[in-house]
C-alpha cells in the first residue's frame, strides 16, 4: 500500500535538501582519480588539464568546499546542443556471453522520424568479419526514452563468436533536424547454440545445444484460461528466486526459484514443487509459465545463459509479440528491415 | 589492468557529467557534503581503476551509483563505532552541519529528519527510490538484493517515515 501524498512529499523534500545543499557550482571541484597512483605526475595529466584549469577550488585541510554560494548562476556541463539531440543508451551489458538469440537494445531520449543514417553509421562484425545487421524500432516504457531500438541480423548469431558492434551516430541526421547526441559500442561473446523446444502436445521441452540432444524435460504449460503465448521466446533474466501474481492481482507468491523470465507480462521457466504431479501427468495448469520439476529447473538454470532461444511451436495462447519481451525473432526479416516504428 | 588514455577521457567525461548528481544522492545518504564529495570522488577512482572491465557507459553508471550508496555505508558504518549515537536527535539537520540548507522550508526538513532516523538499508531504499527514481529493479541491482526486498524494504520505509511524520514531536 503506498500513500501517493507522502511519495509526493519525500520526493519534493529530498529535491529541495539535495538542490539547496550541493549547488550546480560552476566550477567541479578536480577529480581525485586525476592523481591516482597510477597516473605518471600528480595533476599534471594530460586529460586533466582542461578540468583542472577551469577549476577554482578552495583546498581546506584536503576537503573541498568549493560547491556552496556560486551566487545562483547555474552552469551547465552538457553543452545545450545536447538537448536536442537524440541520445543512445545501451540496454545490454558489454563483455558478457549471450546466447546465441540475444537482441541488442538500446533505448533513445526522444523521438525522431527518420533511422537511415544510424543504420548507415552501424557496423556489426562476427569474429572481425563484417556482417548485415538492421535496427527495428518500438515505444519504450523506459521513463525519458520514448523509443526502444533492436539490433539484429537475419539469422541467430553465430555461435561462439565475438561481435562487435559500432554505432558512430553522433552529429548525424535523426530527421527532422534532430540529430543523434553519441556514439555506442558494444563487444560481447555469443556462447553455444542453445534450442529449446517446448512442445505443448508432448508436454516436453527438448534442448539441443550446437545440434546436440542435452536432455528432454517433462513440462505443464498455462491452463486453458491463462494460456502460454506460442512463437519464439528468449531468456531474457535470470532470478534465484522471484515473486509472482497474477494478472488480476488476487494472488501472489513469492519464494519461486530457478526461475528463467522470457516476457515482460511474466512467463516464466521456473521449479514448481506443488506442482509435480501435473506436471508427470502431462496437465496445463499454470498462469502461463513453463513449470519444471525441481531438479530440472535447477539443472536447466544451470545450463542456459540470457540470450538462448526458447521455442513455443504449438503453445495454444496468442502469438508472441515483439514488445512481449525479446520477441525479436517473431517478426520476419523482410519486416525487420523496414524498422517498425521508424523507417530504416 | 592499467587505466589507458581510453579510461582517463571516458570516466573524465563521465566525472562531468554525472558528479552533481552522485554527490546529491550521496548527500542524502551520509549527512554532510564534505563526506558526501569524498564518497563520490573514491567510486570514480574505483572506476577509474576498473575502467578494463567495466566498459559500456551504462554499465559504469550501474557501477558508480552502487560504489556511492556502498561507500556512504561504510561511512556511516564507521561513524557509528566513533559516536555512541549514531542518529542524531530529530530536529532537523545538525547545527554543527556547515552546510545545512539554510533556506529549507519546514515541511522538507521535517521529512529530512525522519529520514535519518531510518535504519540504513531503508534509507537507502527510500532515496533511490523517491530522488534517484530508480526502479524496483534497478534499486535491487543497485544494493545487491531482490526485488521482494527492494519492495518490503520501501514499504517499511514509507511506514516509518509516516508514523514520524505523524506522531507527537
Amino acid at each position: 500500500m503506498t500513500d501517493p501524498h507522502l511519495e509526493r512529499r519525500l520526493g519534493e523534500a529530498f529535491d529541495a535538501a539535495a538542490r539547496s545543499s550541493v549547488t550546480d557550482a560552476a566550477s567541479p571541484p578536480p577529480p581525485r582519480f586525476a592523481s591516482a597512483p597510477t597516473q605518471p605526475r600528480r595533476g599534471h595529466s594530460r586529460w586533466l588539464a582542461p578540468l583542472a584549469a577551469a577549476a577554482v577550488v578552495a583546498v581546506v585541510g584536503g576537503s573541498v568546499l568549493a560547491l556552496h554560494g556560486s551566487g545562483g548562476t547555474r552552469h551547465r556541463t552538457v553543452p545545450p546542443a545536447a538537448e536536442a539531440a537524440v541520445h543512445i543508451q545501451l540496454a545490454i551489458a558489454g563483455n558478457h556471453s549471450y546466447g546465441v538469440g540475444m537482441p541488442v537494445v538500446a533505448y533513445f531520449s526522444r523521438q525522431f522520424t527518420s533511422a537511415k543514417s544510424l543504420s548507415a553509421a552501424t557496423s556489426v562484425t562476427v569474429n572481425g568479419a563484417p556482417k548485415h545487421g538492421a535496427w527495428y524500432f518500438e515505444r519504450s516504457t523506459k521513463p525519458g526514452y520514448p523509443v526502444e531500438g533492436h539490433l539484429r541480423l537475419h539469422d541467430l548469431w553465430p555461435a561462439n563468436s565475438t561481435v562487435r558492434i559500432e554505432v558512430a551516430a553522433q552529429r548525424k541526421s535523426a530527421g527532422d533536424g534532430v540529430a543523434f547526441g553519441n556514439d555506442i559500442a558494444l563487444t560481447f561473446r555469443t556462447g553455444p547454440k542453445v534450442v529449446a523446444v517446448v512442445e505443448d502436445r508432448k508436454h516436453e521441452m527438448v534442448v539441443t545445444r550446437d545440434g546436440k540432444p542435452d536432455g528432454v524435460y517433462r513440462v505443464a504449460l498455462g491452463a486453458a484460461s491463462t494460456p502460454t503465448t506460442s512463437g519464439i521466446k528468449v531468456i531474457m533474466k535470470k532470478s534465484p528466486s522471484v515473486c509472482m501474481r497474477d494478472v488480476a492481482g488476487t494472488y501472489r507468491e513469492c519464494g519461486i526459484n530457478d526461475a528463467q523470465q522470457l516476457t515482460y507480462s511474466g512467463e516464466y521457466l521456473h521449479a514448481a514443487p506443488w506442482n509435480v504431479v501435473n506436471i508427470k501427468l502431462g496437465h496445463d495448469t499454470s498462469n502461463g509459465c513453463t513449470n519444471l520439476l525441481p531438479t530440472d529447473a535447477a539443472t536447466l538454470y544451470k545450463t542456459l545463459t540470457v540470450g538462448d532461444v526458447v521455442e513455443y511451436p504449438d503453445a495454444p495462447g496468442p502469438p508472441m509479440q515483439m514488445s512481449a519481451g525479446y520477441g525479436d525473432w517473431n517478426v520476419p526479416w523482410r519486416i525487420w528491415r523496414q524498422g517498425g516504428l521508424i523507417p530504416s | 589492468m592499467a587505466p589507458t588514455s581510453d579510461a582517463d577521457a571516458a570516466v573524465a567525461a563521465l566525472y562531468r557529467s554525472h558528479r552533481l548528481p552522485l554527490v546529491r544522492l550521496a548527500r542524502l545518504l551520509v549527512d554532510d557534503l564534505e563526506t558526501a564529495e569524498d564518497v563520490v570522488q573514491d567510486a570514480f577512482a574505483a572506476l577509474h581503476r576498473r575502467w578494463g572491465s567495466i566498459s559500456a557507459s551504462d554499465a559504469a553508471i550501474g557501477y558508480l551509483r552502487t560504489s556511492v550508496v556502498n561507500g556512504s555505508r561504510s561511512v556511516l558504518r564507521r561513524r557509528r563505532t566513533v559516536r555512541a549515537n549514531p542518529w542524531p536527535e530529530a530536529g532537523g539537520w545538525r547545527d554543527d552541519d556547515a552546510d545545512a540548507p539554510l533556506l529549507l522550508a519546514e515541511e522538507h526538513r521535517e521529512v529530512l529528519a525522519a529520514l535519518r532516523r531510518l535504519p540504513g538499508r531503508q534509507r537507502e531504499v527510500i532515496v533511490l527510490r523517491y530522488w534517484a527514481e530508480l526502479t524496483e529493479a534497478e534499486i535491487a541491482t543497485t544494493l545487491g538484493i531482490s526485488v521482494g526486498a527492494v519492495k518490503s524494504t520501501a514499504s517499511r520505509g514509507r511506514d516509518a517515515i509516516a508514523a514520524l511524520l505523524g506522531g507527537n514531536r
